[in-house]
Formats: structure tokens, C-alpha cells, sequence
């Protein structure tokens, strides 16, 4: 077997997960104790619809659905999306984000609408 | 007479499904590690691959998929493959039925990294074809407005017409969500690459000119609101970066969630 030859393929393979791997170092640690935000969908709405956290946090994001209907949380400004069946509940964590307002929709129902302000 | 809505989702739906209906190969989709209970989605995955040696050029491949998010680690497909390998006077086929299975190990942002699996079967439907099985890790970073995806694959054919060794399979992506665009509450698109490799057999990587890698830049968006669901679409163009491959393959991927 010809080690030469089968160095520059090994190398290749492991630069390719090591650069993965190592590219988590680069991230800004975890945070010990998260905040927890709760919202509820009912009646078509977010309850609350403004909802507010510190720059820096890393936040949990559990939102039930009292509704009768499916419905699915989702924000393109902090990349989530999930769909929350009726009577369920789902978690999200986002963040740390830096200050500004980012909003979140109900996929399945465009109109509801809320607004997460980082300060 | 069909209710409106009814007329307007069964329209939608077989477009979808259509959408390219032709010719050969490719699984161009790099997977990430989400799940959603009860999301229920169509798609359609492609690739046309142009160069200049016809025994190089028209390479197609198009896929009709239906998805459903079983529980909230657990997603199925159910896809359709039909091919057209490169060169001239080639045909198009319905090469094969496949069982897609991604799970979801952690929830995104919760960890240092998100993680997840990806298992799928095939049943070949060419004489001569082989099954396969192919399997692996989904894992993706968020830093620095930038989301990055791996996937690290191992193919391996099945049944009388195998091939022997299992191959090795790698794709990643990255889009820079730091540059999204929106256009008002309809419309989302952000740029990023893809890059694909299929080195080879473990153990046995061919040479470099003979490997199949190819990439490129893509733009990812949405489309919410449109009929009775939101269209998340993503394309562009692959750079051969072989000998082997095309010199340029275009490829796309539309998944039309439905509400209901």
C-alpha cells in the first residue's frame, strides 16, 4: 500500500471535519441560564405580541397553541420556524442577538404577528 | 363543481410535482438538521449539467417528493427519482423510489452546534440497477450571521447488482444570513454557496481529476402566502471543478409547504 498516495485523500478528509469542528470554537460561548420567554397563540394572536430581552441573552422561546387550528411560528429575522400543532407546544432557542426589533409571524396565519425587542 | 380551494390546491400541487419532469440523476440538497411535527410539504429537486463534450453535457435529474414531520425528531419523505445520464441519444427513465428519514437530535441555537441524522432506501427500477442505502451525519453552526451545513454520507448498493465498496459522500453549505433582503412581508432571499464531493470508495479515492465535485454560488428565499402555503426555494449554478463532471450544472430545490 502506498502511504504517500493515500496521505493527501486522508488529509483532505480530515480537513473537512476538523475545519467543522474547529469553527465552533470561533462562536461565542453558551450561556448558563437561559430566558425563558412564553407566548401563547389564541384567538388568532400572539399573547404577548411585544415581547422584550437583553442584548447578549440566549433565549428560550416555548409558545403553546390554545387554538383549534394549526398554526406554525416562524421569524426570517432570527431564522426559526416550527410548526405548533393544536394544543401543543413547542421550544426555540435563539440568540445571543444584538439590539433591535426582530419579528416573528404565524406562518399559517399571516396576519398574527409580534415583535421581539432586544435592548 | 371543486371548491375554489380545493381546485386551487390540487393545481398547485401537481405543478409542483411536475415541475421538470424529464430527465437524470443528482441528489443536489444539502440537509439540515430540522424537524417539525405535522409539516407537510412538497418538493422538487433538479440538475441540468452543460459542457461542450456532448459525452459531458445534458445530465438531468428531477425528483418528486412528499414530506411529513412523523414526530419532533423524526421527519419521512417519499421520493421519486427520474434521470438522464450525460451524452447524446440518451433517454430519460424513473430510476428509483427512495424512503428519506432525517432525525433531529437537538434544537437549533440550544447547543454549540445542532446535530442531526439522515438515513434513506432505494429501490432501483432499471434493470441492472442496484438498491442503496445511504446514511450519515447532519450537523450545522451559526456564527458570525453565517448558517453552515455539513453533511458526511456513506452510500452503500444493495442486493444482486451491488457494487461492493461503500462511497463516500460529503456536501456543505453556507448562507449568509447577515445579507438577507426582504421585500416586504412576502418575499426573503439571501445568498451562499454549495459545494458537493463524491470522492469515491473508501479506501479507494479516486484521482482528483476523476472525482465528481462541483461548486458554486445559490441564492435561498421564500415565498409566504402563496395559494394555500409558503414556497422556500433555493438554486444557482456548480462549477465542475473536475475533469469528470460538466463544466457548469444548475440545480434547484423547491419545497411548497401547505397550510391546513
Amino acid at each position: 500500500m502506498n502511504t504517500h498516495a493515500l496521505m493527501p485523500r486522508r488529509l483532505a478528509i480530515a480537513a473537512v471535519i476538523g475545519a467543522f469542528g474547529c469553527l465552533g470554537t470561533l462562536s461565542p460561548p453558551a450561556w448558563a441560564d437561559d430566558h425563558t420567554i412564553a407566548i401563547t397563540i389564541k384567538d388568532h394572536q400572539f399573547q404577548p405580541a411585544e415581547v422584550t430581552a437583553s442584548a447578549g441573552e440566549k433565549l428560550k422561546i416555548v409558545v403553546r397553541n390554545q387554538d383549534t387550528t394549526t398554526s406554525e411560528f416562524e421569524s426570517s429575522d432570527f431564522h426559526r420556524e416550527k410548526v405548533v400543532l393544536s394544543g401543543g407546544e413547542i421550544a426555540l432557542y435563539v440568540g445571543p442577538l444584538s439590539a433591535g426589533s426582530y419579528e416573528f409571524f404565524d406562518d399559517f396565519h399571516p396576519e398574527t404577528r409580534g415583535h421581539l425587542t432586544i435592548k | 363543481m371543486l371548491a375554489p380551494n380545493f381546485a386551487g390546491r390540487t393545481v398547485v400541487i401537481v405543478t409542483l410535482l411536475l415541475a421538470g419532469a424529464g430527465t437524470a440523476r443528482a441528489d443536489f440538497k444539502v440537509w439540515t438538521p430540522d424537524v417539525s411535527k405535522g409539516e407537510f410539504a412538497l418538493e422538487n429537486v433538479g440538475d441540468a449539467g452543460f459542457d461542450s463534450n456532448s459525452a459531458k453535457n445534458g445530465e438531468r435529474s428531477y425528483t418528486a417528493e412528499m414530506e411529513y414531520g412523523v414526530t419532533s425528531w423524526w421527519q419521512t419523505e417519499l421520493e421519486l427519482e427520474f434521470e438522464r445520464d450525460p451524452g447524446p441519444h440518451v433517454g430519460t427513465f424513473f430510476s428509483q423510489i427512495t424512503s428519506e428519514n432525517l432525525f433531529q437530535f437537538t434544537q437549533r441555537g440550544q447547543y454549540w452546534a445542532d446535530f442531526g441524522f439522515f438515513a434513506e432506501y432505494g429501490h432501483g427500477l432499471l434493470k441492472g440497477d442496484p438498491d442503496e442505502t445511504t446514511f450519515g451525519p447532519v450537523l450545522r453552526k451559526d456564527f458570525w450571521g453565517l448558517s453552515n451545513s455539513i453533511n458526511l454520507f456513506i452510500e452503500k448498493d444493495l442486493g444482486q447488482h451491488a457494487s461492493g465498496r461503500p462511497q463516500f459522500l460529503w456536501a456543505w453549505e453556507t448562507r449568509i444570513d447577515a445579507w438577507q433582503v426582504k421585500f416586504g412581508r412576502q418575499f426573503v432571499v439571501e445568498p451562499g454557496f454549495q459545494i458537493y464531493g463524491e470522492p469515491g470508495a473508501f479506501g479507494h479515492f479516486a484521482n482528483w481529476s476523476d472525482q465528481d465535485n462541483r461548486g458554486g454560488p445559490q441564492l435561498f428565499g421564500k415565498i409566504f402566502d402563496i395559494g394555500p402555503g409558503t414556497l422556500e426555494w433555493n438554486g444557482g449554478i456548480l462549477i465542475g471543478m473536475t475533469k469528470a463532471v460538466p463544466v457548469v450544472t444548475s440545480r434547484w430545490q423547491l419545497e411548497y409547504e401547505i397550510h391546513y
